[in-house]
């Protein structure tokens, strides 16, 4: 029976391996894999030279940082005996409590099942460890004690359900880990100093995982530590495979409460999970007319019972802001004007992020959507229309209480020069499609890459996620800067040009405004367009299996 | 002309052909039955005729309408029901069909809502969120909101599957009636008592090409060789069972 739980634990850890290869014959995984391994050879690969001298300094055999860690390692194996969790078992999938629990497989086979499947990760953690510090030829050592450390909080895990069992739970494991530390940290201080007999003793075994995983040990050392670690994490397995607990009850009970976190952020990213689930719709449908405002209406729906938390949130934080000033002195009153225009100038930004209930929410049903009677381009622009007006309504209504607070609260002078109606309405008419601008790039991200935004918690990550998350940023990042340059350079000439010809008269705001926002508005209008056509040759069925798991 | 026309319809997924070299017609008022056994490209098929999955090549037409290049003319034919109802978590029962009647273009569409609900036995559910819905009920309510606006063109994927012997037989009642009134019916289903007792004709496939086309009675008379006393499942079995020791 070993073999073949060895068995499946290997060869899943093969496939998903293959799998990972596989990907990268897309285009897409493998410049997200690049992206990804560039982004750690930056973040990490300018810092090995460093950080392996910093490292080598400190942490030898028999130095002070060689201390510390076993000290620290000390307080982990100690602090998991108060974790509150006491339920006995593993965590297992559906089907591997559907087929493990069903099967003649003890609890011997179960725990083997587990360890080596956990394999491939722990050794991932390892050499990302050990790469972090510039230690990579540790890789093995730290593997040694990550592996050990998987054995070892199994085996506590099933001794605080053994110990629920004898009545002994939480608070009383806590003030027992407590006093330890309490009492070792007394005599450490009353003796002056950390070397003394009490501690020495204490970090007697976790000075081997320290040994095992850092640099600069002696050979005969470290193949010592090596030894006494794989022990010791036998010696863990057989414990927890020999403590009478209920261990099948307490794995579907964890497994359970796993399961339900999954299905809860998957709801919420459903759109099940409502604030406001009774709000009642913004307006009546009319039977005739545009159907897209159909479309308009279900995402107004959702925007008010899913994404109202939000619009609160701000509202509250802009009514303490309004209400505190008249409690403060008036000189103060500057600090809260600009605190307002702060709120006002994110909102363009945030709202993107803040108000999705658009393909980002819909993305799951898109099989749905691709059979209603519209073309591409009327839904991805249905679609986008909720948020949009929420975001217009709350930056229009940010904007003239900030513009009233501004004029009435405001010494005259200094900022208060600037708020005139004519500064604020094209602050409006410059946030709305900035709002637009980066709406359409949340919903090109989901369209474009929908196994990316839709990715499920089961789904392995790794480099190829970093890189995908990297691609979204800096891919954000740059189709902004793109998109706003022409209106940046138009606005400069059309400023010029209104200030010579229109000064002073309502005419002004129209000639300086109006060229920048024509060429934003044209480059909204091109994202919705290729976006749209890219929606009707969307083909589901290539990216289906991510988008419904 | 026929309501839905389907002329040559392959799809692959990647390097895998999914369905291959496909040609059928539905009249008006005819159910035609789409078996055969898992992985046969049933279920992709009935996707590519709503327009879901474009067909790597072939044509499709709806009511005239090629599915590819006239898809949203074509789509406001037809209703498709997948087998996994996906609703709207965040609208209700009645907001469905709103919606639905809304888009749909259907002319004073709060009329027709309650006799639909009454004939789903959803009118006590009006007011329900998704998330209160059986799967069945799910089901019905994605049922009823593809008969708002009295399609020409029906596609069901498995319509009965987690629905009651109660809404079971109103279900096969509906479809009955709808076919009577004249829509064309496409019908995926492994309940081949069904198929027999539902459809006109049947489409046999397997590994995503066809086996068998006709009526039911000439696909019996054909396996029975002129015995006629072979039902549609001993008929499906023989010819899946042929094609399969042929290759």
């Amino acid at each position: 029976m070993t073999g073949a739980l060895a068995y499946i634990a290997l060869v899943s850890i093969k496939n998903r391996v293959l799998m990972a290869v596989r990907k990268l014959k897309s285009a897409r995984y493998l410049i997200s894999a690049l992206f990804g391994l560039a982004y750690f050879a930056m973040m990490f690969g300018r810092n090995i030279g460093r950080n392996s001298k910093k490292f080598s300094l400190v942490l030898g055999f028999d130095t002070i940082g060689m201390d510390i860690a076993a000290g620290i390692m000390f307080l982990i194996l100690l602090a998991v005996w108060a974790w509150p969790v006491d339920d006995a078992g593993v965590e297992l999938s559906e089907s591997e409590m559907q087929f493990l629990f069903s099967a003649p497989v003890s609890r011997r086979g179960i725990l083997f099942y587990k360890f080596m499947r956990a394999q491939l990760p722990i050794l991932i953690s390892a050499v990302m460890t050990t790469v972090m510090m510039g230690q990579w030829r540790n890789a093995l050592g730290m593997w040694f004690v990550f592996a050990s450390l998987s054995l070892y909080m199994t085996m506590v895990q099933q001794m605080r359900a053994r110990l629920r069992r004898m009545h002994i739970g939480f608070i009383v494991r806590l003030t027992v880990v407590v006093s330890i530390i309490t009492a070792v940290s007394w005599v450490s201080i009353h003796a002056g100093t950390f070397k003394n007999p009490l501690l020495e003793a204490l970090t007697f075994i976790p000075r081997f995982f320290a040994m095992a995983a850092l640099p600069n040990v002696p050979l005969l050392w470290r193949l010592l530590s090596f030894v006494v670690v794989s022990v010791l994490g036998a010696l863990c397995f057989l414990v927890s495979a020999s403590v009478d607990i209920d261990f099948e009850e307490g794995s579907m009970a964890i497994s359970r409460r796993k399961a339900n976190t999954i299905t809860r952020q998957r709801s919420q990213q459903s759109g099940q999970w409502m604030a406001f689930k009774r709000l009642p719709p913004p307006f009546r449908l009319a039977a005739t007319g545009a159907p897209d405002v159909a479309i308009i209406w279900k995402n107004l729906i959702a925007s008010l019972r899913i994404g109202m938390m939000p619009i609160v949130i701000l509202f509250a934080v802009m009514t303490f802001l309004v209400v505190f000033s008249f409690f403060v002195p008036e000189a103060a009153n500057k600090v809260f004007g600009l605190w307002m225009l702060f709120m006002c100038a994110i909102i363009p930004l945030l709202g993107a992020n803040l108000f999705s209930q658009d393909l980002r929410l819909d993305m799951t049903r898109i099989e749905y959507l691709k059979t209603f009677p519209l073309s591409g381009e009327r839904i991805v622009v249905a679609e986008m229309a909720a948020p949009m007006i929420v975001m217009s309504i709350v930056e229009l209504i940010f904007l003239g209480i900030t513009s009233l607070y501004l004029h009435f609260r405001m010494p005259p002078g200094g900022i208060a020069r600037f708020i005139t109606p004519q500064s604020i309405v094209c602050v409006f008419i410059f946030a709305v499609p900035i709002c637009a601008i980066l709406t359409v790039m949340r919903n090109a991200a989901v369209l474009l890459f929908p196994a990316w935004t839709l990715r499920s918690k089961e789904e392995p990550r790794g480099l190829v996620v970093t890189g995908q998350r990297l691609v979204v940023v800096v891919g954000n990042a740059i189709v902004l800067a793109v998109t706003l340059v022409p209106a940046a350079i138009v606005f400069l000439p059309a400023v010029l040009i209104a200030n010579r010809f229109f000064s002073g008269s309502p005419g002004f705001l129209a000639v300086a405004s109006l060229p920048p926002l024509a060429i934003i508005a044209g480059e909204v209008w091109l994202g919705v367009r290729m976006l749209g056509k890219y929606f009707d040759s969307f083909d589901a069925s290539n990216e289906l299996d991510r988008i419904m798991t | 002309m026929h309501p839905i026309e389907v002329i040559s319809l392959a799809k692959n997924y990647g390097d895998f052909p999914a369905v291959k070299d496909l040609s059928f017609t539905v009249k008006e008022g005819e159910i035609l039955g789409l078996v055969g056994p898992n992985g046969a490209g049933k279920t992709t098929t009935l996707r590519a005729l709503a327009g879901i999955h474009p067909p790597t090549s072939g044509q499709i037409r709806i009511k005239g309408y090629d599915i590819r290049e006239d898809g949203v003319d074509a789509k406001r034919h037809l209703a498709f029901f997948p087998d996994e109802p996906r609703l709207f978590d965040y609208l209700s029962v009645d907001e469905h069909m709103q919606f639905i009647g809304r888009l749909y273009g259907v002319p004073d569409f709060r009329a027709n809502i309650e006799p639909l609900l009454t004939e789903f036995d959803l009118l006590d559910k009006r007011k329900a969120m998704p998330a209160e819905l059986s799967r069945g009920m799910k089901q019905k309510l994605m049922i009823a909101c593809g008969f708002l606006h009295q399609p020409a063109v029906l596609i069901f994927d498995e319509p009965l599957t987690g629905l009651d012997p109660l809404g079971i037989r109103r279900m096969k009642e509906s479809i009955a009636r709808r076919a009577k009134e004249g829509a064309s019916i496409i019908l995926s289903s492994h309940l081949l008592h069904l198929v027999e007792e539902l459809c006109d004709s049947v489409l046999v496939i397997q590994n995503g090409s066809s086996i068998a086309y006709g009526t039911i009675d000439d696909l019996k008379w054909q396996i029975a060789q002129g015995r006629g006393d072979v039902t549609l499942e001993e008929a499906f079995l023989r010819i899946t069972s042929e094609e399969a020791a042929a290759k």
